[in-house]
Formats: C-alpha cells, structure tokens, sequence
C-alpha cells in the first residue's frame, strides 16, 4: 500500500500556515514525522485521519480519496491522538470491546479474541477490569494503541504517543510499536528523533508546514557523515563559536558545555569529528531551513 | 483578616474583567426593562392587563413593583446568583490555581471572607439593574396612558432593602457553601434545582397550610409573608403604600438569616487548605504496575500477529450499535444524580396536587373524586417543567459527552455514521420522560386505589401519558439536539433550547405570530371528557404533531448529517458531510418521509386552517370586534320589536358535527313607535342560513357576513302593537378544524347548542371591546363600561339575560341518533323514532326567559316524582353519563328540599318538571340554570367528592341553581346596577337557607369565613370602583361572596321568617312582570317596610353603601364570684369605616348591634368544643366599650361578633382566650 501526499496546504483562520504544499509517498512501515512544536505534524495527521479538511492538495491511500471518502478510511484506519481521555467509569475491556463493536467487529467470538489479544500484547491483561480512568500514563498510550489496532487497520496513525512518557515506559511503548508490523502504513509523528532512529524504516522532517527532508534515516544520517564536529567549551565561549561556526547544538556537561556544528569543512580547534547521528541531521536540516526562511 | 480587603478587592476587580460581568449585567438590565415595558403598556394593552393593571391599579404602584422585582429576583436572581457566588473558591480548583494561592499566607477568614464578599457585592450590584431596567421602561414616555403615579424613587429602593438583598444573601450563602465545599460543578446545577422548587413549593405550601404565621415562615424569600400581608390590602393602599419590615417578615428573615449565617460558619468551619478532598484522594491516585516488567528490545520485523476478524457494515450491526451506544448512554443518564433529584422533586411536586386537602384548599372547598384525566393531569403539571428541564440539560450533556471526556477523536474515527451516534442519544433521551411518566402514572394509580376509587383506565394513561405527551417530548428533544449540534458551546446551546422553548410556545405569539403552523410542536389543548373521551380534539391535535413529526425527522436527519466529527469546525464540510450523507438510501428514505409528512400534514392543516375555515390571529379579530362597533353602534338605540314565540326544529348529527335548524320566531313591537328596519345578529355560531325571511315584503336585505349582521328593511314599517313572522333555516356545519379556537359545542356525546347560535335582534353593545388600551388602539371613542344607574328607564325596557325578548312561548323539536337522548327546556310532548333517528318534542307551557339550551348525548336516566307537600307532584329528572353516579341521590335530596323551601318562602314552582343534565367539561366547567333545566359541566358536580369539605357542594350548588328558578326565572331585574344582586346573591342566600335548615348554623359560619376572605381578596384585585352590594356591577366577589355575607346577617339581626315574608311580598308584586323590570330598588322598598327602626341603620350599611368594621377584644379577665359565678370583664373595640369604593376610608359614628359572646370548652360528642355561655347583641356607641357579664361557669374566650357576620378584615383579633384577673 502507499499513501500519497500531494500539495496538501492548510491555512487556519488565525492566519497560520500550517501545511505548506506538503508533497509525502509513504509505504507500508513505520514512518516517523519529526519536527518542532508547531510544525504542522498534528494538522497532518488529523487531516490523513479524517478529523479535519485541508484546504488543497489530495491524500490517496491506493485508489481510496482520504480527504473525500472518509468513511471509507474510517474502516481501514487506526488513530491514536496525540492526547485522549476515556470514560471514566468503564473498563479497559469493557472500553476496547465497545470499541470493537462500533468499528464494525460484530463476532462475540472474533471480538473477544481480538480485544485479548490486545492486551495480551499491550501488557494490559492484568488490568483489564480496571478502570481506564485510573490507568497511568503509559498505561494509557498503551490502551490508546491497542483501540487504534482494533480490526486489522490498514493504516496507523499515532500522534507524539511518547510525549510525556518516562524512560522506561517510552521504550515499553516504542517495542509495541515496533511489533506492529509491516504490512501495513504506521505513521508516527514526535518531536524526540531518537523515536524516528530507533524505529522508523522511512521519515520526514516537517518545519513550519513545509517538508524540509525526507528519506529513510540511515541514508539521512550517512548523508551527514564526516560533517559534524563536537568540541568542550566554557559557556562564555558559546557566543563567539556561535559568530564563527554553524553550532546547532549544545549541553550543559560539568559545568562547561559540550556544542556541536553541522559543517562541511571542522571549524579547527577544539572541535574533532564526530559520529552524526539523526539529531545532527534534524537539527542542522531546521537551522538551514529557518535561516532560508529570514 | 490582614489579607481581606486585598482579596476582596482582587475578587471585585477579578469579576470586572470578566465579559460574564457584562453578559448578565445587560440580562438584569433587559429583564427588568421587559417587566418595565409590559407593566407601563409598553408591549400592547393585553400584557399590562395581565399583570393587573388597569383601572385604577397603578402601573408603578409600590406594591405592583416590590412584588415583581422579587419574584425576577427569585428567578433571574438565581442564576446570576448560581452563576456568581457558586465558584469564587471553586475556580480556583477548577483552575488548578490553588495549589499557588494555598501555598501562600492567606488565612481562611480573608480568603473566605474576600472572595463571598467580592462576589457578593458585584451580584448585588448586577440585581440593581433589574429594578433600573423596570424603572426606565415604567416612566418610558410612551403614550400616556394615565395608569401612571409619579416617579417615587423610594418605591424602587425600599424592595431592595426589605425582600431582595435579604434574598440574595441566603441564596449566595447556600450557593458558596455547597460549591466551596463540594467542589463539584454538579451541585450548582442541583442546587439551582432544589431552589426553585423549594421557592415554588413554599408558596404552594402557603395556601395548604391554614396557618398564616407558618406559611409565612416557611418561605425563605418571605414572598409567603409579603402575600399574605397584603392581602386584603385595597387599591388606594396598594397604590401608595410601601411594604415595610412588619414582624412576620422580620422573624421570617431572623430564621432564614440565621441558616444563612449557620451555612456560612459551617463553610468556613469545614473549608480546608488541602490539594483535595479526603475523598477524592482515592480515586486520584494512580495505580501503579506492580512489580518490575522487564524491557524486551525486541528485533525489527517481528509481526504482532492479531487473531483474524471479519467486519461487517449492513443495517443489523448498524442496530446493534445503536443499542450498544444507547445502553452507554442510559447508564450515563441514570447514574447521575440530577436525574435522581430531578424525579424526586417531581414525584413531590405531583404527591402535593394529589393531597385532597391541596384540592380542596383551590376551589370552594370541594375536591373531585380522583377521576383518571384528573390524575394524568397531576402528572404533567407535577413533571411538565422537570421533564424539559431534565430533556435541555441532558441533551446538552450527551451531546458534548465525547468532547467533555476528551474522547471524541477516538469516537470521530471510527466508521460508524454519525446517525448511529446521535440516534442513540436520541433513545436514551427518549427514556427519560418515558421513566418520569411511568412512575407518575404509579403514583396516580396508589393514589386512586388509597382513596378508595377503583375505575382505574390503564388504557387512557398509556395513550394520554406514554402516547400523546411523548409525541412532543419526543419532537422537544430532537430539537434540542438538533441546537447542541449546532451550537459552539454547550451553554449556549443550553440557552437557545430555552428560548426555543419558551418561544415556540408564548413569544411568538405575543409577538403576533399566532398561526400554529409556525411553531414548532404546537398542537391543540387537549381536553378530555368522560363523556367524549379527547372528543373533537384528537384529529387535529393529530394531524399538527403528523405534521411536526415530519419536521423532526428532517431536523434529526439535519443534526446527524451536521454533526461535528473531528477537531474543526468548519461549516462547508459539515455541509458536504449533511449532502453526503442523503445519499444513503436508508437516510434518503426517512428524508423523502419526513418531507412527506411534513408536507403533507402541513398542506392538510392549512387546507383546514386557512381555506376550509378563515384564519384570524388575535389582531384580526380585534380589528373585526372593533368594525361592529363602529359601523352598526347607530343601531343601538333604534327601537326593534321583541321575539314573543320561539319555535325550532334541530336535526342534530353529533356524529359529523353539524346540525340543521328550521325556525320561527315571531316579533312583536312592543314600543311606542313604528320600526322600519330590524336588524339581527344572525348566529354567534357559524349557522349558514339557507332561508331567512320575514312575513312581510322587504325594501332592501343587507347581509355583512364578516360581521354577522343582518339587516331587514321593511317596505312597510311595522306598527305598534303589530306582529310578524322570521321563518330561518340554516346548517351549522363543522368543516374540518379552525387555526385557534375550536367550535367542541357539536360534541359526538353531550352535544351543546346554546341560544345564541340561532338569531338575535338587535346591535348588542355586549360585543363591543371594554378593555380602554384596545379601544383607542382601533379607535373607537372612549367609553365607560358600567351598568346604568337604576335610575335609568330606558335600560329598565329589558332585562341582561335577553335584550330582544321578555317573556317567551317556547317549543323546540329536536332529532338525533338513535342512541342519543336530546334535551330542551319544557314538558317532552312526544318521542318517536323515523329512519333510524329519534325525535323528542318539547314544549314549555309557561312563560319563560329567552336562555335556553339544546343537548344531546348518550345518557342515563335517573327519574323521580317528588309529592311536594304531599299534593303537589314534581318529576325530578338526571341525565347523567353512567360512570357518574356519585352524587344523584344528594341532587335529588337537594332538589326535593330546595324546592319545598323555596316553595314555602317565595312561592310556587312554575313548572312541573326539575331536570339536571351533564355537559363535558370541554364546553366549560360551570353549573347553568335554564328553565326547568340544570346543565351542570361533569366537572363541576358529577365527580365531585361530596364528602371531601364542610359544605357538601353537590347540594350546594345544586340548591343554589334551583334557586335561580325563582331569582332569574321569575324574578328578573332590569338592566341596571344590582341586576346580578336579584339573581346571584337571591340565590346565594336561597341556597344558604336550604343548608342551615340541613345542616345547621355551625356549618354556615365556616362557609361564610370562606366567602369573607374572598370578598376581601376580590375588592383588593377591583380595577374599577368596588360598588355596595345593591349596586353590583358584574363584580363576582360582591355578587357572590358579599352577597352571601350580607343576607347571611341581614336575616340574623332581622330574622329569617320576616325576611322571607318580606321577600316573598316582593316576588308576588314583581314576578313575570312585563317592563320596566324590577332593580334593588323595589327589592329595598319591601325590606325597609319589613325591617324595625333599631335596624334600619343595617340596611343602609349592608346594602347602599361599603362598610367596614374593625372590632376586636382589647382587654379581658374574668373574677369568680362567691356564689361560684364568673364575673367577665372585657374591654372592646369597635370602629366602623366607610369606604368611598376607591379605598377611601373615613372612620363614622357608631351606634350599632353587634354580637358579644362568652363561651366555654366542653366536650360535645368527645370534641373540644367551644360552647356559648352568653350570646347578646349589646349597642355600641363609642370606639371603645368595657362590659362587665355574670356567666354561671368557667369562661374560656370572649368574643365580639366572633360569628364574623360584619365585614371586618382582621377577624382573628374578634376573639380572645380569657385569662382569670391577677391581683
């Protein structure tokens, strides 16, 4: 299956441009979608959810038109958003097996077996009598993520699922979804690049509403091999290196801070090369695209 | 206390900020300014009207404006309260801000203390607006309309002062307490709810509860103790008396202040500085998974394989989810407690109009038996207003459920139409009602089978209750759907479903859009008779709902297909959504349907309303009274002859609704003059004449249909003394049914056809419009609407029951269906059947008024010939439907006895037959004397339940008609001030005469309390001049209660045989007098002559004039005497007034007898009761008088005139508990 993205443009009424003629081919796989806060990552997966319209542009799944027969989608379709409450007094059981019901799964059998599963596979089986309402954060993406997977989807959606989560949940969660397979489209969006690194086949790099790159991460990352410099500085240095190299990163390290630049040529001493990894490509691909804008 | 004045000052800045500050400042503003505008004339005379003003009621009188600023008080002033006092701590919470604000140093006093008061005061300041808003509107210079009193600004401060800040701090204290320390939103919404019940139950609870002081305390608004205290209160009064502090209203505010206070500490008491309720820590915390789970890094690539599942999509799984969203839906509904109170308080509010002493206290003292339309009535009027409160808030919490517990992006994705969602709504919706009725129906059914009534028609209250009243809460709730799907939030939505509400059913058609078809759910009134079951009503009641149903469905399908699915709002894919989803067969199919019904029963209701039967709003018809009046009131004085023979013929087709009439009259002219031209009112009921023609040539025939009249010129004029002949045949015909008011005369069972459906002669100023405000808005010159003094001659040519026609010859043939008996005044000649009809002849063979009826119906009949005086037979006849036996035997034990009382006091029966027949109760719900012939409404003696009050009423009443056989029948006065004193209060007395002789002076004196109180109520709501009862001017609380009170004592001080004596040489000289007829006049010249000197003074007082006495025992004691004798001593008060009919008081000379009474408790019949030692009339002749009495056993009270025989409005001080004099 592929999904293709052509000229998808948004303009909310506020005057934010929130897609920007945004051009995607997505198969089947996990496809991670990186960008800032405010990118526009939520507007398009809402849009390829069919919660919201775009103003131009179309999304084709196959033959199906998303953005025009979204019933159709709505059958094919699991979506986690990106924040979501449930009813307080119900169930995880309870809560997927309704939602089993209204996604079309109509076999008391089928049903069960698969709402099983479900949280079997999402280690939400110990809890399944519990109240969702009172389920942990994890616990709740993880119950987010076996609704989206309720009846076989064809596409996956998931909206910033590890926002929020601890370390150990996060990784909990991104394993799930690692397991979800690749016979169908899973889209991830999240601003952490680790996320995209460890598990997306194929990705893109949205900023302010425009794609700024797209490929599949290690191709990105070997593109930026032998670019990127780290060097030790004291942090009334920062200033100055900032003046005289494309610094896109720094950290705080024992009180002095450890900086990074994105280029061609080493900026000299005291930088020294350095493996690149996603980061460096994320955030050196945002500096370019942010100063092209000014 | 340090940081109080810095919170209350950042609370009072805080609510400025706030657009809510605006929004209900403008709400107070606008509100005040409607009353303000309906009060002073501003929105059309009809509205000022029903406020009571009008006459001499000022618009701006004190008491007009503290009574309503109080009572918009209770009901705006509650929401803004709610809105206002119930989150100053609350928000904090809601905010999560009180985490940074209870870190800080602030104690509770000041934070408490700060943030109630800051509220506090900006809602006292926003209810100030109500009464600017009234005040702006009331002195708005719109046309003067002369009801207006000066500006007073006292009049609009003083309410404040005395009712509304009193009100508004105990309402904000409950409101602050219950939120503050709930912390939960829900409890504003029942909190609302509990108080406008407990305000509307503590002045239902006042007219229950018989004692004043209780009442009055009971009611935290105080509004019990306001009503009570000005009851008797007269016009002038109201007109310029402000309400002050008096001691029931201070005590009501030292209890309810005292709670308010209480509430308040307890608040304070209770408030913590804590995160979070102790109880909600439990449901707060998280769970947490046990133990550690180890991290799997699993490879890339490893597939979650799910067990296989197949989906399906046809209209069956469509059901089940259907079913599965509504059960989610209906736990959601009945697991809330505002449902639980909801139905708490309605199941109250029914149990309350289901208390026979509730019945009793509404009407004269009598209550029905629980007949089942009675119960069903119970049961709307205890639900009606809970179950559209319950159907606006809980659409408006489904509908925003998804997006309340922010799950509405899961449930937006899933392939399930929106109608599936919505429709699911829609049932548990539905539910709702179904519950509420369900369990009122219980509660009706143990409340007939406990009063021991059996006939319990399960079938009439599923049909009535599940069926009819379901249709509009079906039609409200998909409305109300239809508005939250649209609206960008849920209050607002919450509002427009008010609106919508109130608006489909009274703006707009104060606004003049009357037409049915135009309001959403209008229907008919539905009313049901035993007799006719809903009768006439149910085929267009059902054709308007058909028609509404067809506009609900394609609202449902609307809301479904607008329904918002996803995190935009975005109108133009709701909109190709709505498209889209028409073109599913299964939506398409119920859209082609509602559009059918909808247009189909919208053409057929217009057919009906507007082509079959003409349409006229109110306007039209104003405009239409309004050119009778200015194109024919020339005509009045014209002199026309009288109709001396009446003659009909009447086919009547209950079954279809229509009859056909062939008639003849024949006319006399009884002036002095000779008539050229006659002038009828053809029919007040639609009677299309065929033939209506006179026996002599005419020169010129106009008919003006749009007006209904005809006038005859004749081609030569008819002589004095002549006579000619009417010869009319015409067919009532019902086709189909009107906009507004339906003709239910032509019933299937109890057919109803009133003398005024066939012709009349003569203009008749009766059908001219009185009210002043209407008369100059069309026009017409301004007129007084008062009898003419008795003085008046001419007005003395006829009398007010017929102006064309004195005494008549009357016979009346009538047809009917073969299972129906028809009834007209006079002996049955014949009864035959033809053709599958039967036909009965009637004919009087006295003299008789013109006011008659025609009845027919399917009837029991219960007959009896009475030997009055063992010589004379009377046959006493009841028609009766045949669930209705209750009372025949005290009707026919009334008739018997009235008749032989009156016989032997007023002289004889004029007939030989005395006849009771039943009418439905949809024709009115009134008792009506015709000759020889009683119509009584099923309503208003069938299904009374005689045992149920003092006064048995079957009897009463029954009395009281057979009494106008004399007083109207016979005697019958000109038309002239005092006419209605001849008959209404003749008959009043008759009647009570009939009872004492039956029942005894004890039962009388409770009756004549009862006739006091609404004697003294009625000339508080006089809007014109309260008249002496001699002089009545259509006035019914002179008429009949006055009326009662002053022949009462007039027969007490004179005696009842001299009275009766007296009147019986009156009625000898006068009845079936030819004119000029009798007045109070003539009546007065025969009692004078009958009345000693010492009494004269009485006369005078009782009937000419409006006289009131203040008596009251100031001191009393009593000594025991050697001889084991008690010396009573009392001092006494007695003033006596005149009031000048306008309010005016002055204090006269008293020279009077009044009753002085000395009792004692003894045991009669195991009771207490209080027997007299010492009964007298004693003179007065000063204000204050001390007696000293000897009575011959222990004293217990004294009384002056303790029997209340006078007029006096405060009868609770005549009589006092004597103590044993201290030394």
């Amino acid at each position: 299956m592929k999904l293709h993205i052509q000229n998808l443009s948004k303009t909310y009424p506020n005057g934010t441009k929130a897609l920007n003629k945004v051009n995607l081919t997505i198969e089947n796989g996990m496809f991670g979608l990186l960008g800032p806060n405010g990118a526009g990552k939520s507007t398009l997966m809402r849009t390829i959810a069919t919660l919201q319209e775009a103003d131009d542009g179309t999304v084709m799944l196959d033959e199906l038109d998303v953005l025009k027969e979204k019933h159709e989608v709505r059958k094919i379709l699991g979506y986690l958003p990106q924040s979501f409450g449930v009813y307080p007094d119900v169930s995880a059981q309870e809560m997927l097996d309704h939602f089993a019901r209204l996604k079309g799964i109509h076999d008391k059998a089928e049903r069960s077996d698969t709402v099983n599963a479900l949280l079997e596979q999402t280690n939400l089986s110990h809890v399944r009598k519990v109240k969702v309402g009172t389920f942990s954060g994890g616990m709740r993406q993880r119950f987010g993520i076996a609704q989206a997977l309720l009846a076989s989807p064809k596409l996956v959606i998931v909206d910033e699922p590890t926002a929020g989560l601890d370390p150990v949940e996060r990784t909990r969660f991104s394993n799930l979804l690692a397991e979800i397979g690749e016979q169908i489209i899973v889209i991830l969006s999240t601003h952490i690049v680790d996320d995209v690194s460890d598990l997306c086949q194929g990705m893109a790099i949205l900023n302010k509403g425009t794609v700024i790159a797209t490929g599949k991460p290690l191709e990105l990352m070997s593109e930026a091999q032998g670019k990127v410099w780290e060097a030790t500085i004291e942090k009334s240095e920062h200033e100055a290196y900032q003046k005289s190299c494309n610094l896109i990163s720094y950290r705080h390290f024992s009180g002095k801070l450890i900086v990074r630049a994105f280029q061609d040529a080493s900026p000299g001493d005291p930088f020294s090369p350095t493996k690149a990894t996603l980061g460096d490509v994320y955030f050196s691909r945002i500096k370019e695209a942010d100063h092209a804008l000014v | 206390m340090h940081l109080f004045k810095e919170i209350l000052l950042f609370e009072i800045k805080y609510r400025l900020k706030r657009p809510s500050f605006y929004v209900y400042t403008t709400i107070a503003l606008l509100t005040g300014m409607l009353y303000g505008s309906i009060l002073s004339g501003g929105l059309g005379p009809e509205t000022t009207q029903s406020m009571g003003v009008g006459g001499n009621n000022l618009a701006n009188s004190p008491i007009l404006i503290h009574t309503l600023l109080l009572a918009i008080a209770q009901i705006a002033g509650l929401f803004i309260i709610a809105a206002f006092m119930a989150v100053p701590v609350f928000r904090d919470f809601q905010r999560n801000a009180h985490s940074l604000f209870f870190t800080k140093p602030i104690d509770k006093i000041s934070y408490l203390g700060g943030r109630f008061m800051g509220s506090f005061l900006i809602v006292l300041f926003i209810l100030l607006f109500l009464g600017v808003g009234m005040a702006v509107m009331i002195h708005w210079p719109w046309e003067d309309s002369g009801k207006l009193g000066p500006f007073v600004l006292w009049h609009y401060v003083n309410p404040y002062l005395v009712s509304i800040f009193p009100f508004a701090f105990f309402t904000s204290s409950i409101f602050f307490a219950i939120v503050t320390l709930s912390r939960n939103e829900l409890f504003i919404y029942l909190n609302a709810i509990v108080m406008l019940v407990l305000f509307s139950f503590a002045s239902t609870l006042s007219n229950l509860v018989d004692s004043k002081v209780l009442a009055s305390l009971l009611d935290p608004t105080g509004s019990v103790a306001i009503v009570k205290h000005i009851e008797f209160w007269t016009v002038a009064e109201k007109n310029t008396q402000v309400i002050g502090m008096f001691p029931l209203l201070a005590w009501n505010y030292v209890i309810w202040m005292g709670v308010a206070i209480a509430i308040i500490v307890l608040t304070y008491r209770n408030f913590s500085f804590s995160y979070a309720r102790p109880k909600m820590l439990k449901s707060s915390q998280k769970i947490q998974e046990r133990g550690s789970i180890p991290v799997n890094i699993h490879l890339f690539g490893r597939t979650v394989s799910l067990p296989k599942v197949s989906l399906s999509y046809t209209w069956q799984n469509h059901l089940s989810q259907l079913w599965l969203l509504t059960k989610m839906e209906l736990r959601r509904i009945f697991r809330s407690p505002v449902l639980w109170v909801m139905f708490a308080v309605g199941v109250l509010m029914m149990i309350l109009t289901l208390l026979p002493f509730v019945q009793r206290m509404a009407g004269m003292g009598a209550s029905t038996y629980p007949v089942t339309y009675g119960m069903i009535g119970s049961i709307v009027g205890g639900f009606g207003l809970f179950i559209i409160a319950a159907i606006i808030f809980w659409t408006g919490e489904l509908v925003w459920r998804e997006r309340h517990h922010r799950i509405n992006e899961l449930m937006d994705v899933l392939p399930t139409p929106s109608g599936i969602n919505l429709g699911s709504k829609f049932i548990a919706l539905l539910s709702m009602p179904v519950f509420f009725l369900l369990g009122g129906i219980l509660i009706a059914i143990i409340a007939q089978l406990v009063q021991g009534y059996f006939r319990i028609e399960p079938g009439l209250y599923l049909q009535r209750v599940l069926g009819i009243e379901m249709i509009d809460h079906a039609l409200f709730i998909v409305l109300c759907l239809f508005i939250q799907v649209l609206s960008p939030n849920k209050y607002l939505g919450f509002f427009i479903c008010v609106l919508a509400f109130f608006g489909f059913g009274s703006i707009l058609p104060s606004l003049g859009v009357e037409d049915r078809l135009f309001r959403y759910m209008s229907g008919y009134r539905l009313s049901y008779s035993d007799m006719n079951g809903y009768g006439p009503f149910m085929h267009p009641y059902m054709s308007m709902k058909a028609y509404w149903l067809g506009a609900a469905i394609l609202l449902g399908i609307s809301g479904a297909g607008l329904y918002l699915r996803g995190t935009e709002n975005n109108w133009i894919a709701r909109f190709t959504q709505l498209k889209q989803s028409i073109r599913k067969p299964v939506v398409l199919g119920a859209t082609l349907l509602g559009a059918a019904l909808f247009l189909g029963f919208g053409s057929y209701v217009y057919y009906n309303t507007h082509i079959l039967n003409d349409f006229l709003n109110s306007k039209d018809r104003n405009k239409e009274q309004a050119e009778y009046e200015k194109k024919y009131k020339f005509l009045e004085g014209k002199a026309q002859p009288k109709i001396t023979d009446v003659t009909l013929e009447v086919d009547m087709f209950p079954e279809t609704q229509d009859f056909h009439v062939t008639g003849q009259y024949k006319l006399k002219n009884k002036t002095a003059t000779a008539i050229d031209s006659i002038v009828f009112l053809p029919s007040l009921g639609n009677v299309e004449y065929s033939k209506f023609e006179l026996s002599r040539s005419l020169k010129e025939r106009i008919e003006d249909d749009d007006l209904g009249i005809f006038l005859l010129v004749l081609a030569e004029a008819l002589e004095p003394g002549d006579s000619l002949y009417l010869d009319f045949e015409g067919d009532y015909q019902t086709n189909g049914f009107p906009n507004n008011g339906l003709d239910t005369r032509m019933a299937e069972n109890g057919a109803f056809i009133p003398h005024s459906y066939f012709p009349e002669i003569g203009y008749n100023p009766l059908y001219e419009h009185t009210s002043p405000e209407v008369r100059k808005e069309y026009g017409l010159p301004k007129r007084e609407f008062r009898f003419p003094p008795r003085t008046d001659t001419a007005s003395l040519e006829y009398t007010l029951i017929a102006r064309d026609s004195d005494w008549i010859n009357f016979s009346c043939t009538i047809s009917t269906e073969a299972d129906q008996i028809a009834i007209a005044p006079g002996y049955l000649q014949k009864e035959w059947e033809d053709n599958g009809r039967k036909y009965f002849a009637y004919k009087m063979d006295s003299k008789m008024l013109k006011f008659y009826n025609l009845l027919s119906g399917k009837y029991e009949v219960m007959k009896e010939q009475f030997m009055m005086y063992d010589s004379i037979p009377i046959d006493l006849e009841i028609y009766y439907h045949e669930q209705h036996d209750y009372n025949l035997e005290a009707m026919m034990d009334a008739m018997k006895k009235s008749l032989s009382y009156y016989t032997e006091n007023f002289g004889p029966y004029q007939h030989k037959v005395a006849r009771i027949l039943e009418f439905p109760r949809h024709h009115g719900q009134f008792a009506q004397s015709f000759p020889n012939t009683i119509s009584y409404s099923e309503s208003a003696g069938f299904i009374i339940d005689a045992e149920s009050s003092d006064v048995d009423m079957p009897f009463y009443v029954t009395a009281h008609e057979l009494a106008h056989q004399w007083w109207a029948h016979q005697v019958v006065g000109g038309a002239v001030e005092g006419f209605q004193f001849l008959s209404e209060s003749m008959s009043q007395y008759s009647a009570m005469m009939v009872m004492k002789k039956e029942l005894g002076e004890a039962q009388i004196e409770k009756y004549l309390q009862h006739e006091l109180n609404q004697y003294l109520k009625g000339r508080g709501g006089e809007s014109r001049k309260e008249n002496p009862s001699h002089m009545v001017d259509q006035q019914f609380y002179i008429q009949y209660n006055k009326g009662s009170l002053v022949m009462y004592a007039l027969q007490d001080y004179i005696g009842e045989d001299t009275l009766n004596a007296a009147i019986r040489r009156y009625v000898d000289a006068v009845k079936f007098q030819e004119p000029p007829f009798t007045t109070t006049l003539e009546w007065m010249d025969y009692i004078r002559a009958a009345t000693p000197d010492s009494f004269q003074y009485l006369l005078t007082d009782l009937f000419e004039t409006i006289t009131l006495f203040e008596n009251q025992i100031l001191e009393t004691d009593y000594e025991e005497q050697n001889d084991s004798s008690y010396l009573v001593r009392m001092k006494i008060l007695t003033e006596k007034k005149r009031d000048d009919g306008e309010g005016e008081e002055t204090n006269i000379a008293i020279k009077d007898y009044i009753d002085v009474g000395i009792f004692a408790r003894k045991k009669v019949e195991g009771e207490w009761e209080d027997v007299p030692l010492y009964f007298q009339k004693h003179q007065f002749t000063q204000d204050t008088t001390e007696l000293k009495i000897l009575v011959s056993s222990k004293p217990s009270k004294v009384g002056i005139d303790p029997y209340h025989k006078l007029i006096d409005r405060t009868t609770s001080n005549n009589s006092k508990r004597i103590q044993k004099k201290s030394n």
